[in-house]
């Protein structure tokens, strides 16, 4: 009571007031830089150490000057100076030491020794200033108060930094500040209690109390000054750190190339979405968007200029999708969308639609014409899925299809494609399975003279019979082993069993082998023929490899290379499905090919269809005007035998003549035509 | 600094409204000719067949962005990259864009020209970009 007692009756409450005001302010601020110095390390942390103890000393100083200024007494005052300054680096110093401890990893040191200290510094301060503070009256201390006073100090600022240790709740904060400024006011309030004074009679007044109370403003601005420059030191930092902060945070959160979200701010919005469509959100779309042709550019014009591609394509794609949509960049080439607030495949079909056109526009750079395209999979939520990786697999099945049904297109999710997914995923495996276990059969389609009807030669095919889903057919597994990889060993083992069984036919029957475009961009490709020659002894006069207009369209220098080597062994290279893919003429002129084979979709609209009939006719002239061969495939009547025969095509292929079979069944065929011919 | 001269074509995906298909040409062609001025582009718009066919010249890295800006341009649809060489020195220096619009003026032999142009152009691009000249040379002399 006595202490409530001594602020009312014995100071002037304005400057009480005043006092209350630094107070708290000091300490809040002395709080918040505590918390600072107690993060940092290393030489930041020496400056936050003595910027925090000069400015928290200054500010329970000049808390404790402004106080004494209010205390009212009737006997005469004056200050020693010395004593004054002694004071406030006391405050400094103390607080600085206790911080140094407050520091320390060690709970007990921090908040016990730092605690104590902070605390005693603010007493010693406290104590050293009423010494300094001379009354010419008679002067009564009561050392209970006192004993109280420290206590006070000490348990409220060992508390404040026990709070402080807390780095990672900024609530903390605040009840730090609370504690400090009660430290502050507990231990002034309770150390003037004990403090009392009795005037002496017969003094008056001295005329130095305007001196005095000059003195004491002076004071108080330094102190003012010194915490002003403590706080705005402080937001400066914390400004400039938050700028850091943010600039890291974006840099956390973009990709650095296209500046797009990176895959984490996708994952961790599609986490969002996904959460707020579980209470009630918004439907939305995520596309998955892949580079048709993207590796290629990196490889021919460098990386570079792949990466202004990459550049340009997320510029493209921001315009695609619609403003407020997240654009990220997940991988290399590999792109995706959140489209918000779509509602059906309609609005969802648009945005694929734009930005698979937009891909697929030229572009130039550095003179260069690039063409690219893309594919896009879209998976809709809720209808696909709602969680995360549901959407992300369902979206891919998407793009996948998309890829797999000519690319530059896009697809939106339907549960069948799981079912085409699930085939294509097993068909891999097996497939892998079977090009190690050699499950592969070869079977023989004879040619015959159109003129002579005699077997001249067979067309090694290739068959499969998968464990699981049964016989598949090549033009559905090749594509699958070329993707896998696995097409130049299948392709390899074809070639080396073909011209071994081949080696045991009548001579003057010859053997043909197809050859993927995939192989024919294998430079060991000449490597695999003459060894295949040399191991079953066949003459390399008799074999024959065909190949497809696509395997030279893009790589037409590597395949001449290639091909001309095959050719210097002796093999013939043939042209196969002629007509159907870009047909230019100069192939027929540049690459060694020897014998051309008619595409069997003309051959089957034969004789009926003019079109057909004349391209058929044009194509046998051109063989004989650049003395090649011409072989008409899938003949399956008597008319289009009758009109290839006609025209002057040399040889001829087809269910009607003859059926691929396998090896036993084709030895008989060529040994009854031997005997037939011996007959 | 390098020029290039660069050809395409492409359909106007104009929007079905209130504005005439004249008024929304000029419209494009007017803010394509504003940014064009600015960035040191000449060359010539001809509309014929619902078709754009622009040739753009200028410094290759200027053309190039121009470029960039059309393809991001959902205005366009069906963009077609025919030509892109480097030039000495540009053909349509006088004209930041010149326009020359189908059914301009049904009594002149210009809707026929252009079509002849269009012809060209599948089949020979740069006899197609200097018939391009001679049209926009002789109708302006009949215009002046």
């Amino acid at each position: 009571m006595r202490i409530i007692g001594c602020i009312v009756e014995d100071h002037n409450l304005w400057f009480v007031l005043i006092a209350a005001i630094m107070c708290v302010a000091g300490s809040m601020v002395s709080a918040t830089l505590f918390r600072r110095t107690m993060a940092e390390e290393g030489p930041a942390w020496v400056h936050w150490c003595f910027l925090s103890a000069v400015t928290a000393g200054a500010a329970t100083w000049a808390t404790h000057f402004i106080a004494m200024l209010g205390y009212q007494t009737t006997a005469p005052v004056s200050l020693d100076g010395v004593l004054t300054v002694i004071s406030a680096l006391i405050a400094a110093g103390g607080i600085g030491l206790g911080l140094v401890l407050a520091s320390s990893t060690s709970a007990r040191i921090a908040v016990l020794g730092g605690g104590a200290t902070i605390g005693f510094a603010i007493s010693a301060m406290h104590y050293v200033g009423m010494f300094a503070y001379r009354v010419d009256g008679i002067v009564s201390w009561d050392w209970r108060y006192v004993l109280a006073s420290l206590a006070i100090a000490m348990v409220c600022a060992g508390s404040a930094i026990h709070l402080l240790r807390d780095q990672d709740n900024g609530y903390r904060v605040w009840q730090a500040g609370m504690l400090l400024a009660l430290a502050i006011i507990g231990l002034h309030f309770s150390g003037m209690a004990a403090f009392s004074v009795t005037a002496m009679a017969g003094y008056s007044q001295n005329g130095d109390s305007d001196a005095f109370a000059a003195l004491a403003a002076a004071i108080g601005m330094v102190a003012l000054l010194i915490v002003g420059t403590g706080i705005s030191t402080y937001l400066v930092e914390r400004k400039a750190s938050s700028d850091g902060e943010n600039r890291i945070a974006h840099i956390a959160m973009h990709d650095a190339l296209t500046n797009l979200a990176n895959r984490r701010q996708f994952t961790e919005a599609l986490a969002g979405e996904c959460n707020a469509i579980d209470s009630g959100g918004q439907p939305f779309a995520l596309m998955m968007v892949d580079l048709d042709r993207f590796k290629p550019i990196n490889d021919t014009l460098g990386h570079p200029a792949g990466d202004l591609v990459l550049q340009r394509i997320a510029n493209r794609l921001k315009l695609a999708a619609r403003s407020g949509d997240i654009v990220a960049r997940i991988g290399g080439d590999e792109f995706a969308i959140i489209a918000f607030g779509v509602t059906g495949v309609a609005t969802a079909a648009e945005i694929a639609e734009r930005v698979v056109e937009v891909l697929s526009r030229p572009m130039v750079i550095d003179g260069n014409v690039v063409e690219i395209s893309g594919s896009v999979g879209v998976a809709l939520a809720p209808d696909h899925g709602t969680e995360p990786d549901a959407l992300v697999q369902h979206a891919d099945i998407a793009l996948y299809s998309a890829k797999h049904h000519g690319k530059q297109t896009y697809r939106v999710f339907e549960p069948q494609l799981m079912e085409v997914i699930q085939r294509q995923r097993s068909l891999e495996a097996a497939l892998r399975r079977a090009s190690m276990r050699d499950e592969f059969r070869i079977v023989y389609q004879p040619v015959f003279c159109s003129a002579k009807g005699e077997i001249t030669g067979a067309e090694a095919l290739l068959r499969w019979t998968c464990p699981e889903h049964g016989e598949i057919s090549p033009t559905e597994f090749i594509p699958i082993a070329e993707e896998l990889g696995l097409v130049a060993r299948i392709g390899a083992d074809v070639l080396r069993k073909a011209c071994k069984d081949a080696a045991s036919w009548p001579a003057h029957i010859d053997l043909a082998v197809n050859v993927s475009p995939v192989q024919l961009l294998d430079p060991r490709l000449p490597q695999t023929v003459a060894q295949a020659l040399a191991d079953s002894g066949l003459s390399p006069s008799r074999l024959e490899l065909e190949i497809t207009e696509t395997a030279l369209l893009n790589n037409d220098e590597a395949a001449l290379r290639t091909l001309t080597q095959i050719r210097d062994l002796g093999v013939r290279i043939s042209l196969d499905d002629f007509g159907t893919g870009y047909s230019s003429l100069s192939y027929l002129h540049r690459f060694p090919i020897s014998r051309i084979k008619i595409d069997k979709s003309f051959v089957q609209k034969l004789p009926d269809d003019v079109g057909s009939a004349s391209i058929v006719r044009a194509i046998a002239q051109l063989g004989s005007s650049l003395s090649m061969k011409i072989t008409a495939e899938g003949i399956e009547t008597d008319s289009q035998l009758s009109f290839i025969k006609e025209h002057g095509c040399d040889e001829v292929q087809g269910f009607l003549t003859g059926r691929p079979i396998a090896l036993a069944d084709f030895l008989v065929l060529t040994g009854q035509q031997a005997e037939n011919v011996e007959a | 600094m390098p020029i290039s001269r660069l050809l395409y074509t492409s359909s106007a995906r104009l929007e079905p409204g209130p504005q005439t298909i004249d008024k929304q040409l000029c419209r494009l062609a007017g803010e394509a000719a504003l940014l064009n001025e600015e960035a040191g582009i000449t060359g010539v718009l001809v509309y014929v067949e619902e078709q754009f066919i622009q040739v753009l010249e200028g410094e290759s890295a200027v053309v190039e962005e121009v470029f960039e800006r059309i393809c991001c341009d959902f205005r366009h649809a069906q963009i077609k990259l025919i030509d892109l060489i480097p030039v000495r020195q540009r053909m349509f220096a006088r004209w930041h864009m010149a326009r020359l619009c189908e059914g301009a003026d049904p009594e002149s032999m210009l809707d026929d020209d252009l079509k002849n142009i269009r012809y060209l152009l599948g089949v020979n691009a740069r006899a197609a970009v200097e018939r391009m000249y001679e049209t926009l040379i002789s109708y302006e002399d009949i215009d002046s």
